[in-house]
């Protein structure tokens, strides 16, 4: 291959998880508005719900897609949008996706992921990955990538051999 | 090589502002653009473009060699007297450097010629290292391209390395500034995606506006905080830095930049004619002379003046005969010039196209592909992806 076989973005975005695709396992999870939401549901306790909130709002400020112009933000997410003091356009947080009781219980949980409504209604992820209706409520079942983390800062990433030539700028001009 | 009509993926303009492309169309013109792509064989990449990148790239830091020991040279590339000492010493202390674009005209057959190196700072990253991979990802995923179509493209998995070993060598733990200037959002835009890649290679990674910078009382450059910055990659000429008031500081400073200054020999089109002098007849060089030096017939009688600085084809005009028959106006100075024979880019579909190969470090990483309305590649020009499919269509 002459191409990188995986890239991500740590600061401008959420790179799509385009590789998960078709045929990629799923997994349950729990969708709720809010945490009342989830703590009326019953399947998680209500401090769970609401420390989860928590973090899929701060996911949410840090991650959130941001345009210049409310016409572009609302074609995309409708009339969800709010004006940031920036003067960006933004999604309004509408809802969050977490992990079950039980995979916690297996130690198979994932950080929660803050939703939007689509133009057509749906609860969707910041890059625009649908989730489900938004008459839905409590647990799902979606594509594992949809679950996976939004990454903010990774370090180092090598493979051998590249890089050696650039390591040792004593080959050059000689 | 072909251009190949596509469908444009349905949700690209919104995937471009989610991940930070937010110049994906300038003045209401499309920049990027996925109506069609170019399609190269393996061979055409690696012996047309890649092999001659290379070769052009070391051939290039030979004459960094030989020209910071040369006056005479220092002089032909009108680099300022009083800064020879900060590009010769940065050259001899083997400061290291991350990236540049050259730009070739090809068609699919025969040598690529050699443009022009924008060694210093070049544009077009994020669209080539990032946003044409993912576009390749998502057409093959959804089954719109086949399985087996690649990309020339290690760009972005380069620069990170590349900056891991900066980080590994010479910043430690100091943090590196990135700068570019005020109202420009693809300057900002490609600094920006230069950050997160140097966040990704564990560097504490901060921006600051060109015209921000400070000087401290004993000549170090600072940033809003008035923390004296010991790294700085900037997206901002060194033929600018010279002759600004603050160019004064550059030696005491202490800061290491980004690209280095030697670089500023680089990205100075006075290298085509030097090259010419020390590569005559090599295949994917151009006949190239200083305006003011004896001519040879190899030149012919069409050529292209070019100003030692400019970007975006500013300043460019095309002679034929004698006379000027197609010029592109700008704010540079064209008191120095060079002559290069005229070879002009191929055109597919009535599309004027170059091709930009990248050097990450001292390897070919990718590539990327513009067009143009005219012959003058200008920063009005699109952006394609490109795919490598060896498959008969």
């Amino acid at each position: 291959m002459k191409r990188s076989k995986s890239l991500r973005l740590s600061l401008l975005g959420v790179t799509p998880f385009v590789l998960a695709g078709c045929g990629a396992p799923s997994q349950d999870a729990l969708i709720y508005p809010d945490a009342s939401d989830c703590a009326r549901d019953g399947q998680l306790s209500s401090a769970l719900c609401t420390s989860e909130y928590k973090q899929a709002y701060r996911t949410h400020l840090r991650t959130v897609p941001r345009y210049k112009y409310r016409m572009h933000c609302a074609d995309d997410f409708g009339s969800t949008c709010e004006r940031q003091t920036t003067g960006d356009y933004i999604p309004t947080m509408q809802g969050y996706m977490l992990a079950t009781r039980e995979q916690r219980d297996q130690g198979m949980s994932f950080a929660p992921v803050p939703l939007y409504l689509s133009d057509d209604g749906d609860y969707v992820t910041g890059d625009y990955q649908d989730i489900d209706r938004r008459s839905r409520s409590g647990k799902i079942r979606v594509p594992k990538h949809k679950t996976v983390k939004p990454t903010v800062k990774t370090t180092t990433m090598t493979r051998g051999g590249f890089g050696s030539r650039a390591a040792s700028f004593g080959s050059w001009g000689g | 090589m072909q251009r190949i009509g596509m469908e444009p993926r349905k949700h690209w303009q919104r995937q471009a502002e989610s991940l930070g492309f937010s110049f994906h169309s300038m003045n209401g013109d499309t920049y990027w653009d996925e109506s069609a792509c170019y399609r190269f064989s393996l061979s055409q990449i690696e012996n047309d473009i890649e092999t001659p990148t290379e070769e052009i790239h070391q051939m290039c830091l030979q004459l960094v060699d030989k020209a910071v020991h040369s006056e005479r040279m220092m002089d032909q590339l009108c680099i300022p007297a009083v800064h020879w000492d900060l590009v010769r010493n940065s050259w001899l202390d083997r400061e290291p450097h991350l990236y540049g674009r050259m730009d070739f005209a090809y068609d699919g057959r025969g040598p690529a010629k050699f443009y022009e190196y924008n060694a210093d700072t070049p544009t077009s990253l994020y669209e080539s290292a990032f946003f044409q991979w993912l576009w390749l990802e998502e057409m093959v995923n959804t089954g719109k391209l086949p399985p087996e179509s690649d990309q020339f493209n290690l760009i972005q998995e380069m620069l990170i390395e590349v900056l891991v070993l900066l980080k590994k060598n010479r910043l430690g733990d100091n943090p590196l500034y990135l700068s570019s200037c005020k109202d420009t959002a693809e300057d900002f835009g490609t600094v920006e995606y230069f950050r997160d890649c140097a966040l990704q290679a564990g560097i504490d990674a901060r921006f600051i506006y060109v015209e921000d910078i400070g000087v401290s009382t004993n000549g170090q450059y600072t940033d809003l905080d008035n923390m004296t910055i010991p790294a700085l990659f900037k997206l901002y000429p060194w033929e600018f830095m010279f002759e600004e008031s603050y160019g004064r500081h550059l030696e005491e400073s202490g800061t290491l930049f980004l690209e280095p200054p030697w670089k500023a020999i680089l990205s100075n089109k006075a290298i085509l004619p030097l090259l010419w002098q020390e590569y005559r007849g090599h295949p994917n060089l151009l006949p190239s002379y200083f305006e003011s030096d004896k001519k040879s017939s190899d030149l012919g009688s069409r050529f292209v003046k070019k100003p030692l600085f400019s970007r975006e084809g500013a300043n460019i005009s095309v002679y034929s005969e004698g006379q000027c028959t197609t010029r592109v106006d700008g704010p540079y100075c064209t008191d120095n010039c060079i002559l290069q024979q005229y070879h002009p880019v191929p055109q597919f579909n009535g599309n004027h196209t170059l091709i930009g190969s990248w050097v990450i470090g001292d390897r070919a990483a990718g590539i990327g592909i513009r067009e143009d309305s005219t012959a003058i590649t200008r920063d009005s020009s699109r952006f394609l992806p490109h795919i490598i499919e060896d498959r008969e269509l």
